[in-house]
């Protein structure tokens, strides 16, 4: 088991190198860079532009930049900005907390609800609740999240007169303000997810409950909400989990939007901005931390899957 | 029989929903199981022989017992509710599978499965179960039972799996052991072991046992009495060396002599039956057996024979019996209004 | 039929003696490599089929047999060893050498419905040899077509259905007629009948039978019911984890197992014959299970389960020992010195 997750560590630390490697490179070879973007129709001199590339290192070939740029990376130094000037580090750090939040309680929003309404699906197979919750399923899978986003503000503020506060505070200082605000973006990023997962964990509860094991259980004399609970819940949730890893692809994504849409402070902005920007620190920056967070996640998802599913913990592959 | 049996099923109809509407995948069933004997339900692929088993429990997916009446002790299971068949099942009637690879759950160990087994039915505790379940897979001859306890299924081969199954079923000392092919995935040389684990239990704890198989083999190895079937209906039952010796239904005969043995010539074609097997939604109508029959006549394709009881044991059914002499029309336990 | 139109393994000067076999393969090795596990799914097998005859593999699960199958007809190369068909060695052959022998030699499966393309018509499913194989195409293949599936027992009707629309056994017989399409010499049949009903497994027995009759095909026939392998083979091979351990008649297999691991199997298998009922339960249980294949017993593969294994058996492999009545067996018990001279006076008597 230690071993597993070692591996699967390594793993994760080759990947991030391998996209830390790309973004760079891919920045640099993409024509017109931050210097020429912000001089553009100012009359500079190509000298002086020059000068300014010299200042930022952008004269140097691209293998001694990354060369550079890893170096410092290592020692906790990701550049700053082309632009504002501050630290990539601080801009991170003030803009993490709120991507987090976003991310994680969508997430959450998404696996909790999505299990519960695939399993009530499940167990309820062919009745009323079984077709209306895959009838909403479908629905909102095919709505992209901005639009749930201005659908709900919408209906809010036709029916409610009610619309969130537009500026962004944190939970700490006034937790209703925060609540309020942070409430949409959630429902908006989250029931995509919570769609998919309800889909996915009926289907694979569908089959689980079908099968010979589960067979098994019930000729035991075991209660059918033990059967479901115990039983075919655990044995979907490996599906289950695959799933949430690439959904969070989906959130992550989608905070870029979300965050731009309700004025949200977060890292997705901050990459929104950065690249229509070219601010290479910053783009490289945001890139590898949304990198990271996805590796984490997958590593995190491995590490469950083996937990629940003892052939894995043994090296044996998934029949 | 002296004592009433344990099971009687009666008349079972098991009816299935398909696109093109609904097909009995057994047609008036009906059998008796007493205490402590065995009774070999046998047939080819969709004969109806699982369905009958799975359906006795409330076991079937989709399919529904539409008509009919299964007696457990004298006790109604047609129509019972839900918590009642639950209570039943494991306690009072066991069953274990033809696929051990597939029947044990993956995630959990066998340990905690046989304990799950064991105090669903009765209070025990935690520390008294897993002693129980140790001493259980002793008994099924599962070596190292210590160790063994907190393996998961997938670290056990084919038949230790299968005496894992035998050990879970086992747990409540159930009246009724249901095995529903419980040897067709494994290789003959662990066959012969889980066969010879099943007699011994038997012996000692006096366990009934119907045993569902395709394999005459089987049956004559194991069964005291058999019921053979074929397109969701019984075609004739009896003692096992009776119907073995002396097959009275054309079916039961044919397929006998199509078993290959040591003593077939290999020299002269097979005894076949011609044409194939019917699903259930094929069946014929007459005899359900006619375009396959050597001993085919004209009434066959056109009414279904009722089975015919011949002398205390045995029952065929076939028109055959109409004429002979031994084939006394009294007794049926078959409404010919409706078969087909 | 005599086993002593049956080659068993031998030395040069008895393959001169006889026909050139058909098929031959000679000390087949097959090892499958993974990241930490070698499995030896076969070690050291050695067949002769001569032609228009049945040699029968039977063995239960990890023997090795289906691997055998595959690696006669080459869907596998092997690890060591040589295959040859009609004289031509199979390993070294070139590529259009290799195309032309496929067409010499074709495989049925066990599972006829998975093994029929879903999507194709019987008449493309039975006739894509033909069109793989340049041997007829349009009218022509469909007249083959015709000819093959009338050849056994389907008609012309069956032309333009899906195999789903078959039972098992119609299927099986489109898989039969498919392994015709290129008038083989040899089908592989790898446990061809094992899925079927027993009154309809019959039929496909007897289907078989009269093909080979008719058009003298060789048969490499695998199966893990010992009587099926019984009643169709001349020469019936007892596989153990990747090895041959006892072979010969089927008959006097049956009477007279020599090998242990023979006499376990032949014990094992239930008997049906009423008569017989009445010895229920008095006949001895098998011990064990076999070993894994990626870790196998050192010495005689069979010892942990064997009741009359000696120390020797644990520490050293047994050869093939030639005894009495055209059979071969490997195992220590036959090393006595006794029983070299045994094969030789039986060679000399033939």
């Amino acid at each position: 088991m230690i071993g597993y997750a070692l591996r699967r560590l390594g793993f994760g630390a080759v990947v991030m190198f391998l996209v830390t490697v790309f973004v760079f490179m891919i920045m640099r070879l993409v024509p017109g860079d931050a210097v020429s973007l912000q001089l553009q129709d100012t009359g500079v001199s190509k000298a002086e532009a020059d000068a300014m590339r010299a200042e930022f290192g952008l004269d140097d070939p691209v293998w001694v930049q990354l060369w550079t740029w890893l170096g410092d990376a290592v020692q906790g130094d990701l550049g700053t900005s082309f632009y504002s000037g501050e630290s990539v580090v601080d801009l991170f750090l003030a803009r993490i907390p709120v991507t987090v939040q976003l991310g994680l309680m969508a997430m959450m929003l998404g696996a909790v609800l999505g299990l519960v309404v695939g399993v009530v699906a499940a167990a309820t197979r062919g009745s009323m609740v079984d077709g209306a919750m895959r009838l909403f399923a479908v629905a909102f899978l095919s709505v992209p999240n901005f639009v749930v986003a201005l659908l709900v503000l919408t209906g809010l503020a036709i029916w409610f007169a009610w619309s969130p506060p537009i500026v962004y505070t944190g939970p700490a200082e006034d937790f209703t303000s925060w609540a309020q605000q942070i409430a949409i973006p959630v429902i908006a990023l989250g029931t995509g997810g919570m769609a998919s997962v309800a889909r996915l964990t009926r289907s694979s509860m569908l089959e689980s409950l079908g099968s010979d094991y589960i067979r098994t259980v019930r000729a035991k004399g075991v209660r059918e909400r033990v059967v479901i609970a115990k039983h075919a819940l655990r044995n979907s949730t490996i599906a289950v989990l695959t799933l949430l890893g690439l959904e969070l692809a989906t959130v992550l994504g989608g905070t870029v939007i979300i965050e731009r849409m309700f004025s949200l402070p977060g890292t997705g902005q901050l990459i929104y901005q950065a690249v229509l920007d070219r601010d290479y620190p910053v783009v490289v920056a945001c890139t590898i931390f949304y990198a990271g967070l996805f590796v984490i996640t997958i590593i995190l998802i491995d590490l469950l899957y083996a937990l629940v599913d003892p052939r894995i913990r043994s090296g044996k592959a998934l029949s | 029989m002296p004592s009433p049996p344990l099971l009687e099923v009666n008349d079972l109809y098991v009816q299935f929903p398909t696109p093109t509407g609904p097909v009995n995948a057994v047609a008036g069933v009906s059998f008796t199981v007493s205490a402590g004997e065995t009774v070999a339900v046998v047939g080819e692929s969709g004969s109806g022989k699982s369905v009958s088993s799975l359906a006795l429990l409330g076991l079937l997916g989709s399919g529904k017992i539409s008509s009919g009446s299964v007696l457990l002790r004298g006790d109604e299971l047609v129509g019972a509710g839900r918590e009642k068949l639950r209570r039943l099942r494991g306690a009072e009637i066991a069953m274990i599978f033809q696929n051990p690879m597939s029947s044990l759950d993956p995630l959990f160990t066998i340990g905690d499965q046989l304990i799950e087994a064991l105090r669903v039915h009765r209070p025990m505790s935690r520390r008294a179960a897993r002693a129980r379940a140790v001493e259980l897979l002793r008994e099924v001859g599962l070596p190292d039972p210590e160790r063994r306890v907190r393996a998961y299924p997938h670290e056990l081969s084919g038949g230790q799996q299968q005496r894992v199954m035998v050990a879970i079923a086992l747990t409540c000392e159930p009246a009724l052991l249901i095995a529903d092919e419980p040897t067709t995935a494994l290789d003959v040389t662990v066959e012969a072991q889980i066969l010879e684990l099943l007699r011994t239990m038997q012996r000692d704890r006096g366990t009934a046992l119907l045993l569902i198989t395709h394999d005459m083999a089987v049956v004559a190895e194991m069964a005291d009495r058999v019921v053979v079937m074929y397109a969701g209906q019984v075609v004739e039952h009896g003692l096992v060396e009776d119907v073995l010796r002396d097959p009275r239904n054309p079916y039961t005969k044919a397929l006998i002599d199509s078993i290959p043995t040591p003593a077939t010539p290999r020299d002269r074609p097979m005894p076949a039956i011609a044409g194939n097997v019917p699903t259930p939604a094929q069946a014929p109508p007459g005899c359900r057996f006619h375009p396959r029959c050597p001993s085919v006549f004209e009434r066959c394709s056109v009414d279904a024979p009722r089975l015919y009881q011949l002398g205390e044991t045995r029952a065929s059914r076939c028109w055959l019996h109409e004429t002979e002499p031994s084939g006394s029309v009294a007794e049926t336990v078959e409404e010919v209004h409706r078969v087909g | 039929m005599s086993g002593s139109d049956v080659s068993v393994a031998s030395g040069p000067q008895l393959a001169d003696e006889r026909a050139a076999p058909l098929f031959e393969a000679r000390d087949l090795v097959k090892q499958f490599r993974s990241r930490r596990t070698v499995v030896q799914a076969v070690n050291g097998v050695s067949l002769k089929i001569p032609r228009g005859r049945t040699v029968g593999l039977v063995g239960e699960s990890g023997s090795g047999k289906s691997t055998v199958a595959r690696l006669a007809l080459r869907l596998l190369d092997p690890t060591s060893g040589e295959v040859s068909f009609d004289g031509v060695d199979l390993l070294r052959a070139s590529r259009a050498e290799m195309r032309a022998l496929r067409r010499r030699m074709q495989i049925v499966f066990q599972d006829p419905l998975g093994s029929l393309n879903p999507r194709m018509r019987v008449l493309n499913a039975v006739g894509e040899p033909l069109s793989v194989h340049g041997i007829a195409k349009g009218k022509d293949k469909a007249d083959r077509v015709v000819e093959l599936l009338e050849r056994v027992g389907l008609s012309s009707g069956d032309l333009y259905k899906f195999s789903h629309q078959f039972s098992g056994g119609q299927a099986q017989r489109i898989g039969i007629a498919r392994a015709l399409a290129t008038d083989p010499d040899l089908i592989v049949c790898d446990e061809a009948v094992s899925a079927l009903d027993v009154s309809v497994q019959a039929q496909v027995l007897n289907l078989l039978k009269e093909l080979q009759a008719e058009l003298g095909l060789s048969y490499l026939f695998i199966a893990h019911d010992l009587n099926v392998v019984r009643y169709m083979a001349d020469e019936v091979c007892v596989m153990y984890l990747g090895e041959i351990v006892e072979r010969g008649d089927g008959d006097e297999l049956f009477a007279d197992p020599r090998h242990p691991y023979t006499k376990m199997l032949v014990s094992a298998v239930p008997e049906f014959a009423p008569e017989l009922a009445d010895g229920r339960g008095r006949r001895s249980i098998p011990r064990g299970e076999p070993a894994s294949p990626s870790d196998p017993p050192p010495g005689c593969r069979f010892h942990p389960r064997c009741p009359q294994a000696m120390r020797r058996c644990r520490e050293e492999a047994p050869a093939m020992h030639r005894v009495p009545t055209g059979r071969a067996v490997a195992c220590h018990l036959f090393d006595a010195p006794a029983a070299p001279a045994d094969a030789e006076r039986e060679a000399s008597e033939r």
